[in-house]
């Protein structure tokens, strides 16, 4: 098609001339299809996506920890589950939870025994029987053995025997989101068992991109929009890190996961459709229609929205409409194209 | 030998008879396997490397692909010219040779230089040589429609189904597959997952090819057998795809589809197909060069009936262009030409001989002259089209001359009573005049001598005129001294010798008149001088033009928008031409539109393009008589979208202009040099001096500045430090925007690109690309805007180049003046007014130079031949005076034929001009007839008045003979109407016109001539 290089490259040459095309009328536009789209103001901008995590705040975690060393572990609840307070989780099995147990009833013995010689010493030491240096060896005794059966008493009342299955079942000891501990080793003295999670405090942990972090308010995840509550302000390789409200199950979201999300950003912007747009020089401009004249109009695009662009808001264009059909051969005549 | 000839034909009458027969039956034969085609193939031996890459600038392109092959390809001995053609995403690199080189020689040339250099250019460029085919070869169009089946599945079906088959057919270089989208298996990388992972892009392609194989590992011994054993690890399917594990470490086994979308896709699109404004998928058939267009297309019809029942429920193959309905018209209109010729020829030798034996006789030589010519034609590679067959046409009234003069003195010599054997007064006829009979066919084949020396286009339409109208003379001539007198002892006999009541009252007519002329010798050659001087007058009145344009039967409507338009877009404005068209102009049966460019490449058009191919209906029932006023009317209703140019073109026009690329217009200047900004301000300035030029009209400027693109220049020191370069940026931008192959997967016969892409709409603006997270080398991710500066640019959307060179061209047509004198005074004005920089250089092309270079030709060999024709008189005659008397008819003939050009409204163009050639051939013959007989009439007068006169009226029944056969013969041409009639036109005209006058100077102004120059004596 040789002959079109010749048209087509005179005119390109007007195009980056030219900053400002001349106004067109309706009238100019022949039989071409023209169909107008009213121009909507918007109080969002969807961002480009960004990678979020679905975590949980540091803190509030509930953790459990086991007293004795831990054999085996059957859990009964998934993890991520969300359980409620009492409910079991877990079976612990081996000779460890049978030492628990002989433990805490040594630790009771020893305990009662302590209460008894120090509610017995008690007395004597009002009435100068014994002497303080000895109260004291007394009383120290009694709130060890009583600190420690205390401690080994609020795990023993996590558990609940369970003969049938020689072992034990250890409840929930509040609601939340099951997190399971290391499962890798086994479980010594003093090691995590698992946590909960308030659920409450489960969001999205977002990394915005600096340019957008101040002004982005919402996360869109595809299946529902959270808040942005607080954003953190160090920048990490050109990322801000925010933390959403909290997610709700209807989110559909897991704790962990990983995942893209929309930021929405808090701007005055209006709407308008993509294909209403064309490029001039290095500018984008719209036809605004305006009784029989079709008016250029520069514009600056912000986002994209599904079939639509989010151009900065300027007065000329609100409640105006603009030309969305035939755009491109509307430009055509602004480059002077047309005819044989 | 001549006489030796003559004798063995009498003497073996039988064997000559027998001889005849065969003739009739190689003829027969030679005509059914000659390549059968519209037009001679007119492209010179040519190669064409179209070269694509994917995402890539005209500039980048040009530096890294264009400019590194053409410097190789410029070393290839016998090249004419080097041109190519830079576009986005595409080059296409044209290399013509030399007039008669040999193509396979050719393309092994350029191929070699092309395996040399490919090392050199980008990795991911595609392409190579494109199909040996020429502007002729797209032969036949389909679209594919079925409703029920989506754009995707359409073209597979076309792609891996109907195309291989097609190929299969002999003669058929290529298929083209057009619209629809071309299926995918495409790959989105989720770099959420992915970094979780803690695997980079690359190293996902890496592992996705490395998988995706299937090795031999060897053979091994069983028992007795040997059995081979491979690594099966090719996926054959999407699912198997998606469950193909890219990683597995601590944190679990990573499958595909666990780090990226996998979905059916679709290649970036670069043009697309619609039928009556809705989309579809094309095929087109590319011939082979020098293949036989008829054949080739009847095999493919064979082929697509057979396939055909094959293809899904519902599936229709919808044709839109059948090369062979071309031919059949074409050629239609040539055959029909030919036999109203040979009717007419034969009524008239039966009008003036009045014996229709003798008619007979001498007609004989018609048909078995033409297939003499076949035979000739099919031993020599010629194909039988619009300019060959026109070739047989003109030939026809010149045709019979040998025989009428063999014949006739036959008849004479057998009614002179003379007591000798039959035979061997035939033998004695025919001897008598078998040297006037060889000199007279000399002279009309060194006539024509001069067609064969023309070249470029001009060369190419009117060689293939030339030669058959050699070969039919050589023939008739053959026949006339063999065969003919043959036939003629068996038919002839002495009533033949009677003259006809007409040709009686003719002569009774003519001596008159011819008694008033020698009487009044200064009036007639007052009146004719003063007609001679008029008609050069009217000379600079007749149009002019370079070639007629050849009605194809079909219209392509050609559509330019906005250069940077969306292929949406450009289909949304196409659409509504197309849907508006449909319903004002009824003429049109269908409309298939083809924009932007092609699967092959071999029309790289942008998305801005469309040719709109218009299906009519037949003739009958249009509202217009001509094609002209139709295309008024559909040009009436295209104007009504404003802001899209649009041009009216044909099929294979289309392609001869793209083949002259460069010189559409009377007048190109182009403009050779590096710097683009400079080359444009250079072509405005040559476009104002142009415009200012009396003459000038419809200058154009075409530069290679271009749109503007979006620039992304990396931020090398922060890129660095994360292990990003330009290479790596690059390469995963182009996943993101246009996709990146990474492998294929293969089911049976169907191979299925699989891409690392994203969906079409992933980025539509600045600001989102600006915004788009990058997944570094590292796995890591990071905003685009951090990485890289991003900013508007111009750059040039076309570059053209020629000999390695660039160029810009500025065009005219000239009206109103010669165009030699108008490049003349335009040269001058550049130079004084121009001034070039250093490195840039002008030269100038066009149809002017190909008119000038048909002129050059022309006026070189010309003048040879008519020095030749000098000589061969002048051995004839004997005395120079007699030669140039005879000459001196040619002038005559020229007003004629001038006069019928003006009075008929056509243009003087290449074919008008071979009509005064072949003018030039019939008004010698008819002074050789006229004055041959005066010099054997010597002594048979008493006086010069009567020989004079008696030799006249005795030669008017040869003369009208020989003139009007080559006149009727040419009529049915002059009036033909349908494809490739209005190319041989403006030639039959030529030729009635300057016979008409040429005949009447012949028979008044010669013998008035004559006796003034006897008188001198």
């Amino acid at each position: 098609m040789k002959w079109t290089s010749l048209l087509g490259s005179s005119v390109i040459a007007l195009c980056s001339a030219a900053t400002f095309a001349d106004d067109l009328t309706v009238a100019s536009l022949g039989n071409l299809t023209l169909s107008y789209t009213q121009v909507k103001a918007v109080q969002q901008l969807p961002a480009s996506p960004v990678p979020a995590f679905v975590t949980a705040e540091v803190g509030n975690t509930f953790y459990v920890t086991v007293p004795e060393t831990i054999q085996q572990r059957h859990w009964l609840v998934a993890e991520g589950a969300t359980v409620t307070a009492g409910q079991p989780l877990v079976l612990l099995q081996g000779a460890g939870i049978h030492h628990f147990y002989m433990q805490f009833d040594a630790a009771q013995e020893a305990f009662i025994l302590a209460q008894s010689r120090y509610e017995h010493n008690r007395k004597l030491h009002a009435n100068g029987t014994i002497g303080a240096e000895v109260w004291s060896q007394i009383s120290m005794q009694y709130h060890d053995a009583k600190l420690t059966f205390e401690h080994m008493h609020h795990f023993m009342e996590l558990l609940e025997e369970a003969p049938e299955q020689q072992g034990s079942l250890l409840k929930a000891p509040m609601a939340g989101v099951l997190r399971y501990g290391d499962a890798s080793q086994p479980l010594a003295d003093g090691g995590l068992l698992l946590g909960i999670v308030p659920e409450q405090d489960i969001r999205l942990q977002v990394s915005l991109p600096l340019s957008i972090a101040a002004d982005t308010s919402a996360i869109d995840t595809g299946s529902c929009q959270l808040a942005v509550v607080r954003r953190d302000n160090v920048a990490k390789a050109g990322f801000v890190d925010a933390w959403s409200a909290t997610v709700a199950p209807a989110c559909h979201l897991t704790l962990g996961q990983q995942l893209q999300v929309t930021p929405l950003r808090q701007l005055q912007a209006l709407q308008l459709p993509k294909q209403s747009v064309y490029s001039w020089g290095t500018a984008n401009q719209v036809l605004r229609h305006q009784g029989d004249k079709l008016l250029p109009t520069t514009v600056t695009i912000l986002a994209v929205d599904g079939d639509n662009y989010l151009i900065q808001s300027q007065p000329e264009l609100q409640n105006s409409e603009v030309l969305s059909d035939s755009v491109a051969a509307a430009k055509g005549v602004l480059l002077g194209l047309g005819g044989e | 030998m001549l006489n030796g000839i003559i004798r063995f034909s009498l003497t073996q009458r039988l064997f000559m008879l027998i001889t005849g027969l065969i003739l009739a039956g190689a003829g027969s034969y030679a005509w059914l396997g000659i390549p059968l085609d519209a037009f001679p193939d007119i492209s010179p031996t040519q190669v064409k490397i179209i070269l694509k890459a994917p995402g890539m600038t005209a500039e980048e392109i040009e530096s890294q692909v264009t400019v590194p092959v053409e410097t190789e390809l410029l070393g290839i001995p016998k090249q004419a010219i080097l041109r190519s053609t830079t576009k986005y995403a595409i080059t296409a690199i044209t290399l013509d040779f030399n007039e008669g080189t040999d193509i396979y020689w050719a393309r092994q040339q350029v191929s070699d230089r092309l395996a040399a250099v490919k090392d050199k250019l980008p990795a991911n460029i595609e392409g190579g040589i494109a199909p040996m085919s020429t502007p002729l070869s797209e032969i036949f169009m389909f679209s594919l429609e079925n409703p029920s089946m989506s754009l995707l599945e359409r073209r597979q079906l076309l792609q891996w189904q109907i195309r291989p088959l097609l190929r299969t057919v002999p003669g058929v270089a290529d298929v083209n597959i057009l619209g629809g989208y071309a299926k995918t298996l495409q790959i989105t990388p989720n770099p959420v997952a992915m970094a979780q992972a803690g695997i980079s892009q690359d190293q996902l392609i890496a592992r996705i090819n490395a998988n995706n194989v299937n090795t031999g590992a060897g053979r091994i011994t069983l028992g007795t057998d040997n059995f081979t054993v491979r690594t099966e690890g090719r996926v054959g399917s999407i699912d198997a795809l998606r469950n193909m594990v890219i990683i597995s470490n601590a944190n679990g086994t990573y499958r595909l589809q666990d780090l990226a979308e996998v979905e059916i896709g679709h290649l970036a699109r670069y043009g697309a197909v619609t039928r009556n404004g809705s989309e579809t998928t094309e095929a087109l058939i590319v011939a082979l060069k020098d293949s036989n267009t008829a054949d080739v297309v009847k095999a493919v019809k064979q082929k697509l009936a057979q396939i055909e029942p094959t293809l899904p429920p519902g599936s229709k193959l919808n044709v839109f262009y059948d090369r062979a309905n071309l031919i059949s018209t074409a050629i239609g209109t040539i055959s029909e030409a030919l036999v109203e010729a040979v009717v007419l020829v034969i009524v008239l030798l039966a009008l003036f001989l009045g014996n229709i034996r003798a008619a007979l006789v001498v007609s004989l030589a018609l048909p078995l002259a033409a297939l003499s010519t076949f035979v000739l034609m099919r031993y020599f590679h010629l194909s039988a089209n619009l300019m060959s067959l026109g070739g047989l046409v003109i030939a026809i009234g010149m045709l019979v001359d040998s025989s009428v003069v063999v014949v006739e003195n036959m008849v004479n010599q057998l009614a002179g009573g003379q007591r000798l054997p039959r035979l061997h007064l035939i033998y004695r006829a025919t001897k008598d005049v078998a040297t006037p009979v060889v000199s007279g066919t000399v002279i009309v084949i060194i006539v024509f001598s001069p067609l064969l020396t023309l070249s470029g286009l001009e060369g190419k339409m009117f060689s293939p005129v030339a030669i058959t109208i050699v070969f039919a003379m050589l023939s008739a001539l053959l026949l006339a001294l063999t065969i003919i007198p043959v036939v003629a002892s068996y038919l002839v006999n002495e009533k033949a010798v009677e003259e006809p009541k007409f040709v009686h009252w003719l002569k009774h007519h003519y001596l008159q008149s011819l008694e008033w002329v020698l009487h009044h010798g200064k009036r007639f050659v007052t009146i004719a001088g003063v007609l001679l001087v008029m008609s050069f007058g009217l000379f600079a009145l007749v149009g002019k033009t370079f070639m007629p344009t050849l009605d194809e039967g079909d219209i392509i409507l050609q559509l330019a928008k906005s250069p940077s338009i969306s292929l949406q877009s450009s289909l949304d404005l196409d659409t509504q031409i197309e849907n508006h068209l449909l319903q004002t102009v009824p003429e049109i049966r269908q409309l298939v539109a083809r924009t932007g460019a092609d699967e092959l490449g071999l029309d790289p058009m942008g998305l801005n393009e469309t040719d709109v191919f218009l299906q009519l209906k037949p003739v009958a029932e249009w509202r217009f008589d001509t094609k002209e006023q139709l295309i008024e009317a559909i040009r009436a209703e295209v104007v009504k979208f404003p802001g899209i140019d649009f041009n009216f073109t044909q099929p294979i026009q289309m392609r001869v202009s793209e083949m002259l690329t460069g010189s559409i217009g009377d007048v190109a200047i182009k403009i050779f040099g590096d710097d683009l900004a400079a080359l444009n301000r250079l072509a405005g300035q040559i476009s104002d001096i142009t415009s200012s030029t009396t003459g000038a009209q419809d200058v154009k400027m075409a530069m290679t500045e271009g749109s503007p693109f979006i620039n992304l220049k990396l931020k090398d020191g922060l890129a660095s430090r994360y292990g990003m370069d330009a290479t790596a940026f690059g390469s995963y931008l182009k996943s993101q925007l246009e996709g990146v192959m990474v492998t294929e997967v293969i089911q049976g016969k169907k191979r299925t690109p699989v891409l690392i892409a994203h969906p079409n709409d992933n980025i539509t603006s600045l600001v989102q690309l600006q915004q788009q997270v990058v997944q570094l080398p590292d796995a890591t991710l990071k905003p685009l805007s951090e990485l890289a500066d991003i900013s508007y640019q111009q750059g040039p959307i076309r570059i053209d180049r020629e000999q390695g060179n660039r160029f810009a061209v500025v065009t005219t047509n000239v009206s109103g003046r010669d165009i030699v004198s108008f490049v003349e005074e335009l040269k001058g004005k550049l130079a004084s007014q121009l001034t070039l920089p250093s490195g840039f250089s002008l030269s100038f092309g066009g149809e002017f130079e190909n008119q000038q270079r048909a002129t050059n030709n022309l006026l070189l060999v010309v003048p040879v031949a008519i020095m030749l024709i000098n000589l061969i008189l002048f051995t004839t005659f004997g005395t120079i005076s007699k030669a140039l008397l005879i000459l001196a008819n040619v002038p005559f003939a020229m007003m004629g034929g001038i006069i019928s050009l003006f009075l008929s409204g056509e243009y003087l163009s290449v074919p008008a001009s071979v009509g005064f050639i072949a003018l030039l051939g019939v008004a010698v013959l008819n002074g050789v007839v006229m004055v041959s007989y005066y010099e054997q009439s010597r002594h048979m007068f008493a006086t010069l008045e009567e020989r004079v006169k008696q030799g006249a009226a005795r030669r008017l029944r040869p003369i009208m003979m020989t003139a009007t056969t080559a006149m009727f013969g040419l009529i049915p041409l002059a009036f033909a109407t349908g494809p490739g009639a209005e190319i041989q036109r403006p030639l039959a005209i030529v030729v009635i016109g300057g016979l008409i006058t040429s005949t009447i100077t012949t028979l008044y102004l010669l013998p008035l001539l004559y006796e003034v120059l006897e008188k001198r004596k």
